[in-house]
Formats: structure tokens, C-alpha cells, sequence
């Protein structure tokens, strides 16, 4: 009875057998072969509420958990609580705070802070797999090494060859040269490969990682990606697990020999294969895990690359059950809103189970599956009984939210949205209300608690609170800036705070009408919290020559006491008068503000002091209304004098601006690169919104693409996010500020400066790829003006003044922070008269629009006045993997071009539909220039 | 291939009233799959030696005296960790610190030794029924006294045992295992019992076959008690693996079906064209399909095909052996797709018609 080739996955390495298997074609390959299998396998985590918890000590509490389906204990794949999403580990041993550990029968939780689980909420996330076949995969858990992609390197400078961060080398060479360096080379995955070279050389050289907490009896796996180009059998790409010592795992990966190499493969072809070994960890204190390149016999040249590897923990072999049919296999929709950064959008289509003898009813009942994660991924075979695809190999295609289940009898099916969804989510996320922080004055209710990224002038602070300095009876207001209640390390710094007469005064600016602080005690800031206390009332009271004067005696002539017009607070003006008055006589003459009982006080320790409120000369332009004194009779026969009436402290009614910098880094430079530095590169605040904010996992961001696209998108930006929009909108600025596209691959969030290259790894179509293809040109590329915004006003008015740039007629001054560009060529040659405004956060008119050479606003109009092809197509395979904003290169006998065909045209993705259970790309794309 | 045909539609393993139990199961891989009609819906063994208390637990040994050495029960993943266990057991039993064993990572062959030359009593022993001699690599025969004794064969596993108590007696004439990962040099052993006891089953029957299918049909036996026992311990993969196990009865008609019945093969495969012609496969597999006809049987053979065929409506899985005598491994596990139709012929003859029985994928 034999079993059909194609249906068979073998019982084998990979699927539940330790050892070794290498010589596999990557999946990468996969994709361009016109014949193969075409693999799907879904994990799907339904949640449950766990409540009454047990405390192990040390911060560590558990909890019985086995939850069964169909005879099998539910893995615990995740566990959630409200603020955070905990990291699995191997053993209980290994939990620190942040992670989670379970045994199969317990689930042992260490929340940050070692908070216990019953003060908050605690989901756990259930592993139920199922696939396009039934087969025994494993659950792979975090990756153990560093920097197995061999993205990051150092130079050791004096031109010796780079070293790959994290690894340490080793060799052994007696005859020739083999050195060890990075190469951009056709890396199988990011932008570098470790490379080794072999140059008349006999010996060996190899990288490797120690681990000191690495679990026995737990099983590993250590997979990769190498290419051995050499003459055949000249050179052997090699894998060692050992102890440091002599003790090495052997190619069954659980026995344990001596000096033996846990595989080797001497295939010279030139290509990508990878190697998968699966093994129990023994019970020693290190574990070492090495790549190795050696010569087989005599003196060889050549190479030997190693990309793409990964030590993660097997957690079990699950059995995905074969409930995925075709057409069960969601549709993946992306568009971005034009050829510029017009925002994303995305759909994506359902996913279906079989459902055959309603076995799914119980397990749909028992948990919660509205908004479970599903994670997608895509796998295959080759022809003819060619490797399958081994699960470390096979691609995140969605990794996305389940909606509300459709139960039929004969199937279920669930709606998919993936994290481009998170286009869909509103910042900022807290508003002031009752729950949670209040504002105290009543039109702030409901206002967005603002976040801020990078410079910004004259925000409006929301009084959430008052407080009373040192213990005073009057209140004074504490406020808020920016919501820092997810960011821990808080804002940078507030630069100052102008209290303002009235709004009109600070909607103006008013310099005249409003007093800058901090001046000496006034305020107390709060940079962690983004937050502040007004310690002294500080509110304007405007002199000018008709309220300047003050005329009072010491038993003598009346004097003058006269004080320069200006707009200060209180306390300057008590002192201004006191200085005056002391000028003209008596020493001993004080003026001050009591604060408690905020009145004016003007006193004389002895002697004589008469106020002449009422007959000093020019009395109408006296000082006293201002400080509470009435001007209806002289105030004589004391020493100390009490104004009359009070200066009422603003505990509640003061308008205040506040200049601020914004979110600060954490002391390890998480976001910037720099330790406290602030948040203001357009990449970095993307970063931030997603990790911070939407609470994307580390795993689910490309932090490499992010770091490069930091020194290109370099520009400093100024964002306050005071109101509510979209992250698409708010995404969208920021590529247009940085001149870069955020894709989502994967289920992997990749930040790609925009330019005119062409990628390592650029998938290239050719005539028999195109299932379909049209070309054409879109009049909605072009426009003949193009302005551009920048650094907002927190209140939508100009903070700084704005740029102006008209290569056309009447140039003329903008009320709004603005430049502008006309090309009246593009209405002349192709009747657009059409004007399109780009919003960026751009702090600087430097970097904006003035000086307009250089400026982004050059870059989008230059742009904005060139004609670009588009392209329409489908294709099989190689362009799947390619996200909107990603490249592709376009080959065609025949195509808009001068010479009627195309010839590697680069062209950037504009809109994509993904068919996976095709393998199927509808693409819309434009060429880039 | 044409011959006496059985159908084995009862299988009485995935019996709701059956209880299973298997000397050891990976996570995620358990007996209860058994249950299951999926051919890829296996039980596996865990990784390694499972030792059973009373199965597989004793080492008999002369080592100037006679003694039965015990291993503690459990599954040890690697032979390192065996070979711990065994010197714990003999050095319990006998003298300590005398003995030593080893697992080899070049021959997987276990060593066991000691500092007198001693004999391991696997023929002769009182436990021979119990011994481990198949988990360490021996023959079942005594060795000879010396202080060094490495074990035959290459061993990687132990053997497994599944249990199948049907709650009451019941009638097995087959015996039959698919999607095993089991090598040229495994066997499986169909046992049945009265009761729970197994120095001495009943059937004890050994099932032939290849590395699709191991199969036996034999008297029958109206048993409570059957156990397959997978004597694989040389299977480098490390485990047992079962996708179906079928125990039952079958049916044969006196007559075989008809000749010029048809096989096709289904085709799942998708072929997408290019502008240019090009053509892209999506392979997926190929499903054998027949068409099977018995004509002109007796109402004795028609009432009992139409009573094998009620109890598999269309899809569910049955073994239809071609010619369970001749060649028994022309056995198929497949499924109706169709209903059966039966037509009265002439007299008392009927024409039964099996439109299409499709080989069960997946």
C-alpha cells in the first residue's frame, strides 16, 4: 500500500526524530520553482481568564493548568496580563520578572515587579495548531543567540576584517589564509552573511556562543542557513554542540561523544542550504554552539557563508491537523493611498477550519477566540520528493487577531485583521475623565492626554489637580503636558512656561501680555511623569505709565515710588516697589505678597509709614487697585499696611503655554541609540508608537531596518499628538517627514529609507513569472503645486513663522507653517493644475523648506513633477514575500518603455493582494526614479 | 489482482468503549489517537527507553551468584541516562561500586561490565519474560562469564506496548498497523488475551508487511484483552509511531469481485498558465480511486457486503484487502465516496456495485 510521494512528510528529523538534517533548499528557493508542494500552518491561541493564583516566593506564583482537546494538554503558548505580554522560558529555575514557565501541568507566572496575578488580570494563550497536512511540527520558543543573523558587526579597525557582534572566533590555521568578514554578498536574509574565505589554506575557523542557562533534557533546536562554494569536497561547512570541553552532542542529538561534529556537509554548490539538529541539551555547565568551516583534505580555496541562525527551545512537537483546505487560507490586502505616503490601508480575509463530526464546538465554547492571535505561516516541498520546508524555515505571511467565529456544521470560520489593523487604533489613547486622571477644568474633559515627540513651543497644559505649596491654604494647580504613563523614563526636559493674561493673549503669543518662567522656586517639574506643580502664582499683572506709582511719606514729604511698565507677576512687582520705595527713603521699607492671605503687604519696621492712596499727586495713576489698596481715603498711623482686598491666586483659571521637549530614551538608548537622548528621529518615533504605545512586541519590529533608516530619516521632527488620529495618519507623516516606508512583512515591522536603490535580494519577474500585466501612466502622480507643512502648532496656529517657496507668480506670505512649491510645466504638458499638501513633523524650516535646496520639500516636488510608469500584474511566487513599499525588478519582452520592453525596472509596490493558497501576487506598482 | 477479498469495516481500537493505554506517549502525541480514522493522526511513543515495571524492568545476572537486578520505571531520553539507571539497579542489587555501563555513540550498542566476570542470565533467567534484553541489544540467549558485555545490536528505543480492553469480549480475526515509522527490523506482535496478564496470551501473532503496512489475519479469537507490542528498538528515529491500528473482524464474500474492475488516481494537483504559456504546478497528492463490482453473487454474500458497507457510510475509513490470502499487503485504507448499489441480476443472483473507494490522504 504505498503512500502517495507528494502526501508524504516523513516521520522524520524536524517533526519529532532529534538529529541533523542539512542540505535542505530554503524556502526562498521555494518560491521561485514552478512545481512544488505548498504548505500552511496555523497557530492559533484562544485565551483564558485565570484567576486565584499561589505564591511560590521570590516574586514567582502558579497555578494549575491543563487544559485538554481532543486527549492533548493544551500548550501554554502566551501569557498576558493588562500592561504587559510575559516571555516564555525553558525550566522555573530560569524566571525572572517579565517571564513565564510551564510545565505541562503548571504555569508559573513573575509579573514585573513581581506583582501578584490577582491584582491584575491574567490570560493565558492556548497553542491549537492545524495545517494544510498533518504533521508534527515543533513549537519553537525565543531565540537564543545574539545576532544570529549576522546583521550587527564591529570593526576592530587597522583594517582588520569585521567581527560579527556576540560571537567569538576561533582557528586553526597551518597553511594559506582563512579570514572571517561580513559580505552583502546575496545574504539568504537582512543585508550581511557571515563569510569565511579560504585562500590556498588548510585549517579551520569557526564562531561561536556559550550558554550557561541553557536547560537539560530540553530539546533545542539549532538551525540555520550556510552555502559552501568551493571545489566539490574541498571545503565542509560544519556544526559543533560541546561542552567547552570534550564532551560533544552527536549527530542523534542525544548522545554524548567526543570530538564529533553534530553534521557537516561538503556540498560546493555555490547555493543556500540550511541545517536543522534537533537535540536534548545535556546537563553541563555551558553548552557551546559552533559554526565551523574546514578544509577537508590538502590546501582549498574558497567560501563559506553562514546566515539566518537560530538556538530556540522546542516546547513540543504539536501535530497540526489537517483542517485548512484551499480555500480556507485568508487573502492578505494592502494598498498604500497614492504613489507618495498616502496612509495604509488593509484588509484581510477570513480563515476557515474544517469542522468535520463537530469536534470544534466544544473547544470554540470553552475559550475566548474574539481577538485570539493567529499566526500564519507559509511552508512547502519540493518536487519529485525534494525537502520540505522545515517550520524554522517557513515564513510568518499574517500574524493577526481573530474575529467572532461562524460555527457551521460542516466548518468555522473566523475573520483575520493583522497588525496593519493597528492603522486603525487612535492615539493618543487616554483622554482626562473621571476615571482614571481628571481635568479640573471642565472644558479639558475628554481632551486626549497629549504625547510629545521632539520640540515643541506653547502647549496647553490640563490642570489635573491642585496642591498647596508647603503646607499654604491656597491651592495652586498641578498639570500635565504629556502622558508618560507608559514611558517610565518620561520627557526630556520643560523648557519654560508663559502664563498669559487671558486665551487671546496666549492664542497670540502676546510677549506683552504674558510672564516666562521657571524663575527662580516657581514651579516643580516632573520630567518622568510629564507633569508639574506651580509653586508660586506667577499670573500677569500688566503696569503701564497710568498704574506705575506708588506715593506714600515716612513722616516727611509725600514721594513717588515709580516702577517701569511691564507685565510681570506679583511677586516682581512687590519687589520692583520695594526697590523704588527704598530708593526714595526708608531703608527699612518692605513690600510683599502673603500667600496666605493673599494680600498685598507694604510695611516699615519703625518709625513712620503713610500710604497716600487717596491725595498723592497723579493718585489716578497709582498702583494701589493693582495691589488690592483702595485709592478712597490715605492709609496712616501704622507700620504695616494690608491691602484690602485680595490678589486671587489662580488656583484654577490660569492660562498657561508650555514649551517642552518631549519622550527621553531609557538609560540603555532603547530607541535611540543614545542613552537619555531625545526621541525625535522620524524612524525612532515609529519605533516607539509601536512598541510603547500599541504594545508590539521586540520580536514583531526589525529593529536592523529601523537603526539603518535612523541615519538616513536623521532629520529632527516635532510631533505633539494632542488630538486624536489614527496611527495610519500619524504613520504617514512620519514617512513622509523621513522619507521612508514602514512595511509589515511577515508579521514583522520593517522601517525602509525610500531611494532608488535596488536591494540585495530583489526579486526579479520575468516574462514567464506574469500571470497578467498592463502598464500605464496615472495623472494622479502628478502635481503642479506641492506644499508641504511642518512643526505644527500644538493649537493648529504658526509657532515658529513660516517657509515660503514659489518658483511660480505672486509669491506672498502664509499665515501657517508652510512651504510651496508650482511647477507650471506640469499643467502645460499634462493639464495638471492640481495642488497636494504633504504633512511632515519637521521641526526645522531648515530641513522643511527654506533654504529650499536640500529641503524635503524640493525632494517631494521633484517627485511630484516626474512622470512615472506604473505597473499591473500578477505572479506565482517570488513576489509573495514582497510588502507594499518593498522593490521588485520587472523584465518583459514587451512594456512601456522606448524600446517597447522592460529590462530590470525597478519599481516600488504600491498595492498587493496576496494569495497564498495560490501562491498568487496581484500587484499594483510604480517605477522608481 | 484478483483473489479473496476481506473488509475490515469494525475496528474495534476506535470502539468508544475501548480503553487504551500505551506504555508511553510524547506530549502532543497521545494513544488516544488512536481513535482517530486519520492516517497522520499518530500516537508516538516518547523519545528514548520507557522501562514498564513487570514488562521490561530485569537484568538476570550471575556474578557469583545469582540475581535479578530491577531498573526504576520511567522514560530515559538518551542511553546516557539508561546506562546510569542500570548500574543503579545492578549496583542495588549486587555489589557497589563494582559495576559500569555505557552507551555507545559511534555503535549505539550498551556495554555493561563489572570488575568479576559475571554472566546476564537473559534465556535462563527467572525474569526472561520481563528482562530488558531487547532495550540493551541482546539476543534472548545467555551470555558467557566475562567482565565485559556489549550488547548485539544497535538500540535506540525501547519496545511499547498499547492496550486496547475492549470492556467485553469480542471477535478479532486481523490485526493490522499503518503509518508506523517502524524499519525493516521492527515487528509488531498482535496479542489478545482474556485477561490483563501477558507471560502467555492467547494470540501472540506476529504481523507481516512492509514500511506501509503490517498485517495478520488469523483464527478467530473472541478476547476482552489485545496489545500490540512494537519491537522496534532499533529504530534510529528514537520512537514508536502508530497512525492506525485496526483489530477486528472481517467480512469475505465466497466469491471474489469482479475482474475489470478500474484504479484511477485522482488528481489534486493545480496547474496555473502564464501569458506565455508557461505553466506553474501546485502538487498536492494523488488519490487512488477504484471501482469495484462483485456480479451475480448469492443473497447470502449480497446481505453480508450490504451489512459491511452500512456500518462505512461515505467517509469513513475501512481496510478492503484485494487478497488477503495471496498477498495480504494489497491492502488499502480508503473510504466510499459513493454509495453502494446493489441490482438483482437473474434469479437469485444480485449485482453489488462499489462506485468509488478513494484511498484515505492525510
Amino acid at each position: 500500500m504505498p503512500v502517495p510521494a507528494s502526501e508524504a512528510i516523513a516521520s522524520d528529523v524536524g517533526h519529532g526524530a532529534l538529529g541533523a538534517r542539512s542540505g535542505l533548499r530554503p524556502f526562498r528557493d521555494l518560491l521561485s520553482e514552478t512545481v512544488g508542494q505548498r504548505h500552511l500552518w496555523v497557530e492559533l491561541r484562544p485565551k483564558k481568564l485565570l484567576t486565584t493564583w499561589i505564591a511560590e516566593g521570590g516574586g514567582v506564583f502558579r497555578k494549575a493548568v491543563a487544559e485538554v482537546f481532543d486527549g492533548v494538554v493544551l500548550d501554554v503558548v502566551g501569557v498576558q496580563t493588562l500592561t504587559e505580554t510575559l516571555v516564555r522560558v525553558e525550566s522555573q529555575a530560569l524566571l525572572t520578572a517579565g517571564h513565564f514557565y510551564y510545565s505541562g501541568a503548571t504555569l508559573y507566572v513573575y509579573l514585573t515587579g513581581g506583582v501578584a496575578p490577582s491584582t491584575t488580570s491574567v490570560v493565558v494563550q492556548l497553542g491549537v495548531h492545524v495545517g494544510s497536512h498533518g504533521v508534527y511540527q515543533p513549537v519553537l520558543g525565543v531565540d537564543r543567540l545574539a545576532n544570529g543573523p549576522f546583521e550587527a558587526w564591529t570593526d576592530p579597525g587597522g583594517g582588520i576584517p569585521w567581527t560579527p557582534d556576540g560571537w567569538t572566533v576561533s582557528s586553526s590555521v597551518s597553511a594559506g589564509t582563512i579570514g572571517l568578514d561580513k559580505t552583502t554578498s546575496d545574504p539568504l536574509q537582512g543585508n550581511y552573511a557571515a563569510r569565511i574565505s579560504f585562500t590556498a589554506a588548510t585549517g579551520a575557523i569557526g564562531v561561536r556562543q556559550d550558554f550557561t542557562t541553557l536547560v537539560a533534557g530540553q530539546v533545542y533546536r539549532f538551525s540555520g542557513a550556510y552555502r559552501v562554494t568551493s571545489t566539490a569536497g574541498g571545503l565542509m561547512a560544519s556544526v559543533y554542540i560541546d561542552d567547552a570541553g570534550t564532551g560533544f552532542v552527536l549527530p542523534d542529538g542525544r548522545t554524548i561523544g567526543t570530538s564529533t561534529r553534530a553534521w557537516s556537509d561538503v556540498a560546493g554548490a555555490g547555493e543556500w542550504r540550511r541545517f536543522a539538529f534537533d537535540f536534548v541539551c545535556p546537563a553541563w555547565g555551558t553548552l557551546r554552539a559552533s559554526l565551523f568551516a574546514e578544509t577537508v583534505s590538502g590546501t582549498q580555496s574558497g567560501l563559506v557563508d553562514w546566515d539566518d541562525v537560530r538556538l530556540q527551545p522546542v516546547y513540543r512537537y504539536a501535530y497540526h491537523e489537517p483542517l485548512l483546505s484551499i480555500d480556507s487560507v485568508p487573502i492578505l490586502e494592502a494598498a498604500r493611498a497614492d504613489a507618495f505616503w498616502g496612509e495604509m490601508s488593509s484588509a484581510l480575509g477570513s480563515l476557515s477550519l474544517l469542522n468535520g463530526g463537530g469536534r470544534l464546538e466544544p473547544l470554540l465554547a470553552a475559550y475566548d477566540w474574539i481577538g485570539a492571535d493567529a499566526i500564519c505561516r507559509v511552508g512547502g516541498r519540493f518536487q519529485l520528493g525534494g525537502n520540505e520546508i522545515l517550520l524554522d524555515d517557513c515564513p510568518v505571511i499574517a500574524s493577526g487577531r481573530l474575529g467572532a467565529p461562524t460555527v457551521t456544521d460542516s466548518g468555522v470560520a473566523f475573520d483575520l485583521e493583522d497588525d496593519r489593523k493597528l492603522g486603525e487604533r487612535i492615539l493618543p489613547t487616554r483622554t482626562y475623565s473621571d476615571s482614571g486622571t481628571p481635568a479640573l477644568v471642565q472644558s479639558d474633559f475628554g481632551r486626549s492626554r497629549a504625547l510629545l515627540f521632539g520640540t515643541k513651543r506653547a502647549i496647553k497644559p490640563v490642570q489635573y489637580g491642585t496642591h498647596t505649596t508647603g503646607g499654604g491654604a491656597i491651592p495652586l494647580g498641578s498639570y500635565e503636558v504629556v502622558d508618560c504613563t507608559d514611558w517610565a523614563a518620561g520627557i526630556k526636559e520643560f523648557t519654560s512656561v508663559s502664563w498669559y493674561t487671558d486665551e487671546d493673549a496666549a492664542t497670540a503669543r502676546a510677549a506683552s501680555r504674558r510672564t516666562v518662567g521657571p524663575y527662580g522656586s516657581d514651579f516643580d517639574f516632573f520630567v518622568a511623569t510629564g507633569r508639574f506643580d506651580v509653586l508660586l502664582d506667577m499670573h500677569p499683572l500688566v503696569i503701564t505709565q497710568e498704574n506705575n506709582k506708588l506715593h506714600f511719606d515716612t513722616g516727611g514729604a509725600v514721594l513717588s515710588a515709580e516702577i517701569s511698565p511691564q507685565t510681570s507677576h506679583m511677586h516682581k512687582v512687590a519687589y520692583d516697589l520695594y526697590t523704588a520705595m527704598r530708593a526714595l527713603d526708608g531703608a527699612d521699607v518692605t513690600v510683599g505678597y502673603d500667600v496666605s492671605g493673599q494680600l498685598m503687604h507694604i510695611s516699615k519696621t519703625a518709625g513712620t509709614l503713610n500710604l497716600r492712596c487717596a491725595t498723592g499727586a497723579d493718585a489716578q495713576m497709582g498702583v494701589w487697585a493693582l495691589l488690592g489698596f483702595s485709592a478712597a481715603a490715605d492709609r496712616t498711623g501704622s507700620l504695616n499696611y494690608a491691602a484690602d482686598t485680595t490678589i486671587q491666586m489662580e488656583a484654577y483659571d490660569a492660562v498657561l503655554r508650555i514649551d517642552a521637549i518631549g519622550f527621553k530614551d531609557d538609560a540603555s538608548g532603547t530607541y535611540t541609540g543614545t542613552a537619555s537622548a531625545t526621541i525625535e528621529k522620524a524612524p525612532d518615533i515609529a519605533r516607539f508608537i509601536l512598541r510603547v504605545l500599541l504594545g508590539v512586541p521586540a520580536s514583531a519590529i526589525d529593529l536592523p531596518s529601523f537603526v539603518a533608516a535612523r541615519a538616513v530619516a536623521d532629520r529632527p521632527c516635532s510631533l505633539y499628538v494632542g488630538n486624536p488620529r489614527t496611527v495610519a495618519d500619524i504613520f504617514s507623516e512620519l514617512e513622509t517627514t523621513g522619507n521612508m516606508d514602514l512595511m509589515l512583512k511577515g508579521g514583522v515591522w520593517y522601517c525602509q529609507a525610500r531611494d532608488a536603490t535596488t536591494p540585495v535580494g530583489t526579486p526579479e519577474l520575468v516574462d514567464t513569472d506574469f500571470l497578467s500585466f498592463e502598464s500605464h501612466y496615472d495623472p494622479e502622480d502628478l502635481f503642479k503645486t506641492v506644499s508641504l507643512t511642518y512643526n505644527e502648532s500644538p493649537d493648529g496656529s504658526n509657532a515658529y513663522g513660516g517657509g515660503l517657496h514659489r518658483r511660480g507668480p505672486n509669491p506672498s506670505p502664509s499665515p501657517v507653517k508652510m512651504g510651496e512649491v508650482e511647477d507650471e510645466t506640469i499643467a502645460l504638458r499634462y493639464g495638471r493644475f492640481d495642488q497636494k499638501t504633504f504633512a511632515t513633523c519637521l521641526r526645522d524650516a531648515a530641513d522643511a523648506t527654506t533654504p529650499l535646496a536640500g529641503s524635503r520639500l524640493e525632494e517631494i516636488a521633484t517627485q511630484a513633477s516626474t512622470k512615472r510608469r506604473r505597473f499591473t500584474f500578477s505572479t506565482k511566487g517570488k513576489a509573495l514575500q514582497v510588502p507594499v513599499g518593498g522593490k521588485l525588478l520587472l523584465t518583459r519582452s514587451r512594456g512601456l518603455d522606448a524600446t517597447g520592453a522592460l529590462s530590470a525596472v525597478l519599481v516600488r509596490v504600491l498595492r498587493k493582494r496576496d494569495d497564498w493558497g495560490r501562491w498568487v501576487s496581484d500587484v499594483v506598482a510604480i517605477e522608481v526614479v | 489482482m484478483a483473489g479473496i477479498p476481506r473488509l475490515c469495516v469494525t475496528n474495534r481500537i476506535q470502539s468508544p468503549a475501548t480503553v487504551l493505554t500505551v506504555s508511553s506517549s510524547a506530549t502532543g502525541s497521545p494513544v488516544s489517537r488512536l481513535k482517530d480514522q486519520l492516517r497522520s493522526k499518530t500516537w508516538r511513543s516518547a523519545t528514548g527507553w520507557t522501562i514498564v515495571a513487570g514488562q521490561n524492568d530485569k537484568i538476570d545476572f550471575n556474578r557469583g551468584g545469582v540475581l535479578a537486578a530491577t531498573i526504576v520505571s520511567g522514560t530515559y531520553a538518551t542511553g546516557a541516562l539508561l546506562a546510569a539507571a542500570i548500574v543503579a539497579a545492578l549496583e542495588a542489587a549486587d555489589a557497589a561500586p563494582v559495576w559500569a555501563c555505557t552507551y555507545s555513540g559511534t555503535t549505539f550498542k550498551f556495554t555493561v561490565s563489572s570488575d568479576l566476570a559475571f554472566t546476564l542470565l537473559w534465556s535462563s533467567g527467572a525474569n526472561t519474560a520481563t528482562a530488558c534484553h531487547y532495550e540493551l541489544g541482546f539476543a534472548v540467549t545467555d551470555t558467557g562469564s566475562a567482565t565485559t558485555h556489549t550488547g548485539a545490536t544497535a538500540v535506540y528505543t525501547s519496545r511499547h506496548w498499547i492496550k486496547a480492553d475492549l470492556v467485553t469480549a469480542a471477535a478479532v480475526l486481523a490485526g493490522i498497523v499503518i503509518n508506523h515509522n517502524a524499519g525493516a527490523g521492527g515487528t509488531f506482535t498482535l496479542q489478545g488475551n482474556a485477561t490483563d496478564a501477558w507471560s502467555a496470551p492467547t494470540v501472540n501473532q506476529a504481523l507481516s508487511g512492509d514500511a506501509a503496512i503490517r498485517i495478520a489475519f488469523i483464527s478467530t479469537q473472541t478476547l476482552r484483552y489485545w496489545r500490540l507490542v512494537v519491537n522496534d528498538c532499533g529504530n534510529a528515529l528514537g520512537y514508536g509511531e502508530v497512525g492506525v491500528w485496526f483489530a477486528g473482524p472481517y467480512t469475505q464474500p465466497t466469491v471474489s469481485y469482479a475482474i475489470g474492475f478500474t484504479k484511477q488516481w485522482e488528481e489534486l494537483s493545480e496547474v496555473t498558465v502564464a501569458i506565455g504559456g508557461a505553466h506553474f504546478q501546485d502538487e498536492k497528492a494523488r488519490r487512488p480511486t477504484w471501482s469495484l463490482a462483485w456480479s451475480e453473487v448469492l443473497e447470502a454474500d449480497r446481505a453480508a457486503l450490504a451489512a459491511a458497507f452500512a456500518l462505512v457510510p461515505a467517509g469513513r475509513c475501512f481496510f478492503f484487502s484485494f487478497d488477503a490470502v495471496t498477498t495480504p499487503t494489497d491492502t488499502e485504507y480508503g473510504f466510499l465516496m459513493e454509495g453502494v448499489s446493489e441490482t438483482l441480476t437473474s434469479g437469485l443472483y444480485f449485482d453489488v456495485q462499489v462506485p468509488v473507494f478513494a484511498g484515505a490522504l492525510g
